[in-house]
């Protein structure tokens, strides 16, 4: 009986249903069209087996996806057309890409014999994808799809993750052959998993212990790696203050002592400075990113760097280390922990705790409790932080909403934080959302969005209305393109060049999906509607009306050094004032 | 200028995937060869480059990160020889073998 069922011939559609279920996944982001149609008629016999969220834009299927996968730490999964369904997931592939997140994209393609003819909606989709993808590959016979989508699969989740595409024709789709899957645990010319560097990091530990001044950087490679309790074990053994980039947020506690901010243009004073003071500087799973680093060439210069990284060609790519450790995060700081001695940096951490208090003072208490005039972006976040405890999972969409979402939301789990770092995608946060919301539906999910990010895919509410996703969407409503009007005030002379927004009436549009919606406008009544978001069940929409002229500090302006920190428009920060 | 030698399985695409590490890069290709190695599947690309050895050094490091890219070379290149010689490079061949276990 199994011996027949084994080797009776199947649709090459039915063979992905069988594929994707044997690699275990569990929800598809997707929208039907012409040349996907094979599929969807076979996933109609799989609705036991997955779920199936109808999007309302392939864009907003792309970034769900990642949602769902930073959230949960399984592969999204995307299902699209052929050409226009393909081209509108390429951003988000772009984003997957830059911010290595684990997505295997699924696409149409017209038949074998119209590939190249400019058929109806036919599309290079893997010259499209080549650069922005980690693996792509074109499926043209039915036999092909099992191997293809066990390989997608180990690719997209295994070293650095990142995103994969099938594009399959519709021949592989209709075309007849047996099932056979096995699951892919290697590929001969891929090495993801470096083998433990343990000469470097013996160095490394020595190098540790000689210095005086040492400061940790970590990045995303943590999360990935589920370094977080090695990470923490390293550092309450060694003392070391750490510091996180933007995407290593949520990897430690907040409040966790060692932890002294966020680091780079809108990070805290702390790190930026002591960057510039540290004799040491141990970088791991972080890629010295431009918005870190900021002056490439003043950046540390003058202290010793240690650069850990899963990813060879991240080692030396922007900044020059004297010594690169090519391995995975977390085995790393297992066996560096084991070969560093205790040690206690009080003296030296005591730098982080004069910048603590002069950024108190000159920056956050300004703009989280100021006692006159509009509401603050930044007192709306930290409202929210109050009244989640702490506790939610963050979502921001990009601008002056994901800086400030970031400095001043609070974090006590991991994978608390989705944001897209690298490519910086508007429209990103209200899909990114929802697909942390399904990953998670136990824990509240917030999103800080702009009145500009949320009308690029607001589409979305759909999804929310059909699916019920309980998501807490926070508009925060300036009338303006805030961070690009914050560059063109302070340097572009105030040249306000389109960036003033004529919104729509966000309660009418919200309310004609069936969500809940709230609005404040008044410090007064800020808590309350805030709680009141918080405890409605399903999904609720709070527009907060805040200071249209709203500033981001502190900020290290385009081509300065990182200990260039404008803690106004016209202040720079002094160390020991 | 510099020769770059990339030892690839033989995938369609894959031409564009590498090429594109360099026009990325605004590095001009000079010359470009591709030729099927003795070891079954796998495909030698020849190109020659000119820049400076830390951007070729980063260039491999980024082939090597393609999934279907096994290994590559560099060395500085006179313009002179002959890309596809019949007579292939016997240690990287060596090389190339022990990273996919062929006898």
């Amino acid at each position: 009986m199994i011996m027949a069922e084994e080797n009776k011939m199947i649709k090459g559609s039915h063979i992905l249903m069988r594929a994707l279920k044997e690699v275990g996944v569990q929800v598809i982001w997707g929208y039907p069209g012409g040349q996907i149609m094979p599929v969807y008629d076979a996933l109609y016999d799989y609705q036991d087996t997955f779920r199936h969220i109808l999007v309302r834009h392939e864009q907003g299927a792309i970034h769900a996806a990642q949602g769902y996968a930073r959230v949960s730490g399984k592969t999204g999964v995307v299902l699209v057309t052929s050409g226009p369904g393909a081209t509108n997931v390429m951003t988000g592939i772009a984003d997957a890409m830059i911010d290595s997140t684990p997505v295997v994209v699924i696409s149409g393609q017209v038949g074998n014999n119209m590939l190249g003819t400019d058929a109806f909606q036919e599309a290079d989709v893997i010259g499209l994808s080549t650069p922005v993808t980690k693996w792509c590959y074109q499926i043209r016979r039915p036999q092909d799809i099992a191997p293809a989508v066990a390989k997608a699969f180990y690719i997209a989740s295994s070293g650095r993750p990142g995103p994969v595409l099938l594009d399959i024709t519709r021949d592989a789709q209709v075309g007849l052959a047996e099932y056979h899957f096995d699951i892919c645990t290697s590929i001969r010319s891929y090495r993801p998993c470096p083998p433990m560097p343990e000469k470097d990091v013996r160095t490394a530990a020595e190098m540790i212990a000689r210095a005086d001044r040492p400061l940790l950087i970590y990045g995303q490679g943590i999360t990935l790696s589920g370094a977080e309790d090695a990470l923490k074990a390293f550092l309450d053994k060694t003392g070391i203050p750490a510091t996180s980039t933007l995407l290593g947020l949520s990897a430690l506690p907040s409040n966790y002592k060692h932890f002294i901010g966020m680091a780079g243009m809108h990070g805290n004073i702390a790190p930026n400075v002591m960057t510039q003071k540290c004799d040491l500087l141990i970088a791991i799973g972080m890629r010295f990113d431009d918005r870190v680093t900021c002056k490439m060439s003043e950046y540390a210069k003058q202290a010793r760097k240690i650069h850990i990284d899963i990813d060879e060609a991240e080692i030396g790519k922007n900044i020059r280390v004297d010594l690169g450790v090519h391995g995975d995060a977390k085995a790393v700081l297992e066996r560096l922990t084991e070969l560093v001695p205790s040690s206690d940096y009080t003296e030296w951490e005591m730098v982080a705790t004069k910048c603590r208090e002069a950024e108190v003072k000159e920056v956050i208490d300004p703009e989280i409790h100021p006692t006159e005039g509009p509401v603050t972006m930044g007192e709306v976040i930290n409202t929210v932080a109050d009244v989640v405890k702490d506790s939610a999972i963050v979502i921001t969409d990009v601008g002056q909403n994901q800086m400030l979402g970031a400095r001043y939301s609070r974090f006590n789990h991991k994978r608390s934080l989705i944001t897209s770092g690298g490519l910086g995608t508007m429209g990103f946060g209200l899909p990114a959302a929802i697909g942390a919301k399904v990953a998670s539906p136990d824990r509240q999910v917030c999103l800080f969005v702009g009145d500009g990010g949320l009308q690029m895919t607001i589409q979305e509410l759909g999804t929310i209305m059909q699916e019920g996703t309980g998501v807490k969407i926070v508009v925060l409503n300036n009338n303006w393109l805030g961070n690009v009007r914050q560059w063109q005030q302070l340097f572009w002379k105030s040249r306000y060049s389109f960036t003033r927004l004529m919104n729509p009436d966000f309660k009418a549009i919200t309310e004609a999906y069936g969500i809940k919606y709230l609005r404040v406008s008044d410090r007064e009544h800020l808590v309350e509607a805030v709680q009141q978001m918080i405890d409605e069940p399903g999904p609720c929409l709070l527009e907060a009306c805040v200071l249209e002229e709203g500033m981001v500090f502190p900020m290290i302006a385009p081509g300065k050094s990182v200990e260039d920190i404008m803690v106004t428009k016209d202040k720079l920060f002094v160390y020991g004032e | 200028m510099y020769l770059v030698e990339v030892y690839t399985e033989n995938q369609v695409g894959l031409l564009v995937a590498v090429t594109g590490i360099f026009s990325r890069r605004s590095l001009n290709i000079d010359r470009l060869e591709t030729a099927p190695t003795p070891l079954e599947g796998i495909h030698v690309l020849y190109i020659t480059t000119v820049t400076t050895l830390s951007m070729i050094r980063k260039v491999v490091q980024f082939l090597e990160k393609k999934v279907d890219v096994v290994k590559a070379f560099y060395k500085e290149y006179d313009g002179e020889q002959l890309l596809n010689t019949p007579n292939f490079d016997k240690s990287q061949l060596a090389t190339v073998a022990e990273l996919l276990n062929i006898e």
